[in-house]
């Protein structure tokens, strides 16, 4: 009896150890990943959200996120919360309306289009300003032009250095971005929908308001939201394009890494920043999880 | 029980062409009113483009088109009155069950209450009266093509179209489905057009069977006309199994199967003698005689599956191909793979194409 027990509990222990080594090679091929996350993930907002809450003489305090609702600072946040809001409206508009050309050409088109799009939504940063500034500037080629052809876009008050300017320069790289991932959800529409709906004898407009548009809707937010997402947290466009003009919290706290001398409760102030904009990207990803799911559900 | 007398729906010489493919030559289908006419044939020729065109989906190049006594060719989808179930994926994602199938109803600015008392009569009829609230995408693939029955049908449509509705769903939901669908078109008496690749599921439900190949209807018959006179070699290899075996043609009218002559009941060629032909057998209509039985032939049983009341065996009988020939099960009780087996074919006549 007692030798039967005994080699139970054994094959149970075997049996519980194997189920053990599968789990781990379960998570075997997660282990790179898990490691880039957490380290370049993980373990920077951590120690952000622990300078931003340490002072200067090691204690713990909350001075820095007084300091993040005073009035030049709630500035910078009203800013970037402008910026991203009217960029992500604008291109998620255009680039909806691009990925619907996209959906309906070629495939040939479509691949070029894709292609391309893939490549301009990465086209941010400090060669996109300039790229803007020679074309856009003011002596810049096209401006050159259309004044030549009497239209002075910079006598009317237009110029590339302001928040306009940083809408339409944003928009260069998120309308791809848009068509990169709004045109999956048009994909997934069924000409069927739009079959069946005329065979009950509903006009095209009826199918729009009560089918397409609802379908689309959580697709359209949810693309809208990631734009809004990349604009929020996009620094060395707007920095080399504006500099100081607009004021933006990631141009904020650029310039206090840059060595602005701060002292007291301000010496954490860029860390206070980055945690404002790491829970404001974080209600934005909730809110995009949210609206996929609605997605996935149509 | 409904009657069928008048005309509901008559199609006249239509023609659709898709470039410089025909898909539709000179085609003409009358359904009587009260009528379930299954179209079939291969992929390809044509009978989902009629479907279409009697619904408004696409427009035909040349021919008319007359609905209980209305000429409707060339009226738009939305003008016609017809109820469409497609193969699948056609509930509208964003409505419950109930709304999708109120909205043929809503279109026609029925009111509220109505179109609730409606849409619960028509889920009652296909047995989803609990699942009014669901989203489609939380029924299975069977409920889903029910509901789509039932939003095809509240409108009260002149012609109920059915595009290959079962062909998505698995085999055992398949039967179930299809006898609902009859079922409920009985129930209704809607004339009805249901286009099917699946020869079984057209003989189950219509009334009569059209066989199409090459954009033409090539023989439209009630389903056991079709299967035992067939009237071209199509019609007849493709509706059921047939055997095609090498043949001769023997004097006028007679053609040498195996060993054994046999009448000839349909030959588009000439009856020369000494034509080779190819004569079209079904499994069926072979009979097991002894070795010794005068135009027997003798092969060897390759293959042997049971089917329940019948047993199917690939017999070798000297051609290239093996022949499939159907034997009641307790003829075939004592028949092994590899065993000699005798027989002749027992129909008077057979059918003979050319080779």
């Amino acid at each position: 009896m007692t030798i039967h027990l005994e080699n139970a509990i054994n094959r149970t222990a075997t049996r519980k150890g194997g189920s053990a080594v599968r789990t781990l090679k379960g998570f075997a091929p997660l282990l790179p990943f898990t490691m880039v996350f957490s380290f370049f993930f993980v373990w920077p907002i951590f120690q952000i959200f622990k300078n931003s809450i340490t002072g200067a003489d090691g204690k713990y305090g909350l001075g820095a996120y007084r300091l993040l609702f005073t009035k030049a600072y709630l500035h910078a946040f009203q800013g970037s919360l402008r910026l991203s809001f009217f960029s992500a409206i604008t291109a998620g508009l255009i680039g909806a309306l691009i990925a619907f050309y996209v959906h309906r050409s070629s495939s040939s088109m479509r691949s070029i289009i894709s292609m391309a799009s893939g490549v301009l939504a990465n086209a941010g940063g400090v060669p996109l300003a300039f790229m803007f500034i020679a074309a856009f500037g003011a002596q810049g080629g096209i401006i050159l032009l259309l004044k030549k052809i009497g239209i002075d876009l910079y006598g009317h008050g237009f110029t590339i250095f302001s928040f306009s300017g940083l809408v339409i320069v944003y928009s260069f790289f998120q309308i791809p971005l848009m068509i990169l991932v709004f045109t999956p959800a048009l994909d997934g529409v069924r000409k069927e929908w739009n079959e069946a709906s005329e065979s009950l004898g509903a006009t095209k407009t009826q199918y729009l308001r009560w089918v397409l548009i609802p379908v689309l809707f959580p697709a359209y937010l949810a693309s809208t939201l990631l734009l809004f997402s990349s604009a929020f947290s996009a620094f060395a466009t707007a920095r080399a394009l504006i500099g100081g003009n607009v004021s933006l919290v990631p141009l904020v706290i650029g310039s206090l890494i840059d060595g602005n001398i701060a002292v007291g409760a301000e010496a954490n102030l860029g860390d206070a920043l980055a945690v404002g904009m790491v829970v404001i990207s974080a209600i934005v990803m909730v809110f995009y999880g949210l609206s996929l799911r609605w997605a996935r559900k149509r | 029980m409904i009657t069928k007398t008048e005309t509901a729906v008559s199609l006249s010489n239509i023609a659709k062409h898709y470039g410089s493919v025909a898909a539709l030559h000179d085609f003409s289908l009358d359904i009587a009113s009260g009528e379930l006419v299954a179209l079939l044939g291969p992929s390809g020729c044509g009978k989902t483009t009629v479907l279409r065109i009697l619904g408004g989906l696409d427009l035909e190049h040349d021919g008319n088109i007359v609905v209980a006594g209305t000429d409707i060719t060339g009226m738009p989808s939305d003008k016609r009155n017809m109820g469409m179930v497609f193969q699948a994926y056609s509930l509208f994602p964003n409505m419950t069950v109930e709304e999708n199938v109120e909205y043929g109803l809503r279109v026609r600015k029925v009111s509220v209450a109505e179109r609730r008392k409606r849409s619960a009569e028509l889920l009652e009829m296909v047995h989803l009266g609990h699942r009014g609230k669901s989203l489609p995408h939380q029924l299975s693939g069977g409920q889903q093509q029910r509901v789509a029955l039932a939003r095809a049908l509240a409108i009260s449509p002149k012609v109920l179209l059915l595009d290959e509705p079962l062909s998505a769903l698995d085999a055992q939901v398949r039967v179930q489905i299809r006898e609902e669908i009859r079922r409920i078109q009985l129930e209704t008496g809607t004339t009805t057009l249901f286009v099917t690749h699946d020869q079984e599921e057209a003989m189950a439900v219509a009334d009569r069977v059209g066989v199409m190949n090459l954009g033409q209807l090539e023989q439209i018959d009630s389903p056991a006309t079709l299967y035992n006179n067939p009237k071209s070699p199509f019609a007849a290899s493709f509706v059921g199994i047939t055997n095609k075996i090498p043949a001769e043609i023997v004097g006028s009218g007679k053609v040498k199967i195996l060993n054994q002559v046999v009448s000839v009941s349909e030959y588009a060629g000439k009856m020369e003698n000494g034509a080779k032909v190819v004569a079209l057998v079904r499994p069926e209509n072979f009979e097991m005689v002894s070795e010794d039985q005068s135009g027997s032939t003798t092969g060897r049983v390759v293959t042997k599956s049971f089917l329940g009341p019948m047993t199917k065996l690939g017999v070798e009988l000297g051609i290239p191909s093996l022949v499939s020939v159907n034997l009641t099960s307790s003829d075939a009780r004592k028949i092994s793979i590899g065993d000699s087996l005798s027989l002749v074919v027992s129909s008077e006549s057979v059918m003979v194409d050319r080779v």
